[in-house]
């Protein structure tokens, strides 16, 4: 098991959990068409591929949406499996891409990656997209770091 | 009347032999999302890569836009794709020409 302490705001985490929520119906609805299969000609493949994917990313989905869910989330420490971490990771970045490509498409990488965005210029859509965006990462980063060490 | 001697015609088939010999690389390429040390974890994991190596192959992604983490047959290198897929790294599958 690994421990997960993260202080974070409440309210804060709530709001991001609505926005993470819109990103979970949608990529099951519409899976990410960057994960093609190694052959699209074979349609048995590609059915059985693309169906594969969504299943393991549905399961992805439950533990961040356990994570999310649970009181502690923020505020105290919470003890995870390793592969329930793993998951976490995986459907942070699947929702970071959706961001990415759906809320964010206006802003260049240079700025993404150099966390200069000016907070107060943006409107409160994209300023609370940014901050999920964020969170993700800072989530990530923390758990690798976790992994790394268990 | 012609002299010349053609050779008979032969149905070109595909040769499924030297296609199965094929070596394929899996490519994973560039996407401004995923953080470093996400994709250094990830090519550990899956690859066994020492932290070295995973992170050579990290930064060329990173600075080529793509990089070649494994060559082999091609079941085992369709296999690595979706490993990687499902990690949600951009990866493809190409002939090792």
């Amino acid at each position: 098991m690994i421990r997960l302490d993260l202080e974070l705001d409440p309210q804060l985490v709530e709001f991001s959990w609505e926005l993470i929520r819109e990103a979970l119906v949608d990529l099951k609805q519409d899976p990410d068409d960057r994960f093609a299969p190694t052959d699209p000609d074979d349609e048995d493949l590609a059915e059985a591929w693309t169906d594969s994917l969504r299943e393991e990313l549905d399961i992805d989905f439950q533990s961040l949406t356990t994570l999310f869910t649970d009181n502690r989330f923020g505020e105290e420490t919470i003890e995870l499996k390793p592969e329930a971490a793993e998951g976490i990771l995986r459907a942070c970045s699947s929702i970071r891409l959706w961001l990415r490509t759906r809320r964010l498409k206006d802003v260049t990488d240079e700025t993404l990656e150099g966390g200069i965005v000016n907070l107060e210029t943006m409107e409160p859509a994209p300023r609370l997209a940014y901050f999920t965006y964020g969170l993700l990462a800072y989530l990530q980063e923390a758990l690798i770091g976790l992994l790394d060490g268990a | 009347m012609n002299s010349i001697l053609t050779p008979p015609e032969v149905e070109e088939k595909p040769d499924t032999k030297s296609l199965l010999d094929t070596p394929f690389n899996v490519v994973v390429l560039n996407d401004p999302v995923n953080l470093m040390p996400y994709v250094v974890m990830v090519f550990r994991k899956v690859f066994g890569f020492d932290k070295s190596k995973a992170e050579k192959h990290m930064m060329e992604v990173h600075e080529q836009g793509r990089s070649v983490v494994w060559t082999g047959g091609r079941e085992k290198a369709e296999n690595y794709v979706h490993i990687l897929q499902t990690w949600q790294l951009t990866t493809i599958l190409e002939k090792n020409d």
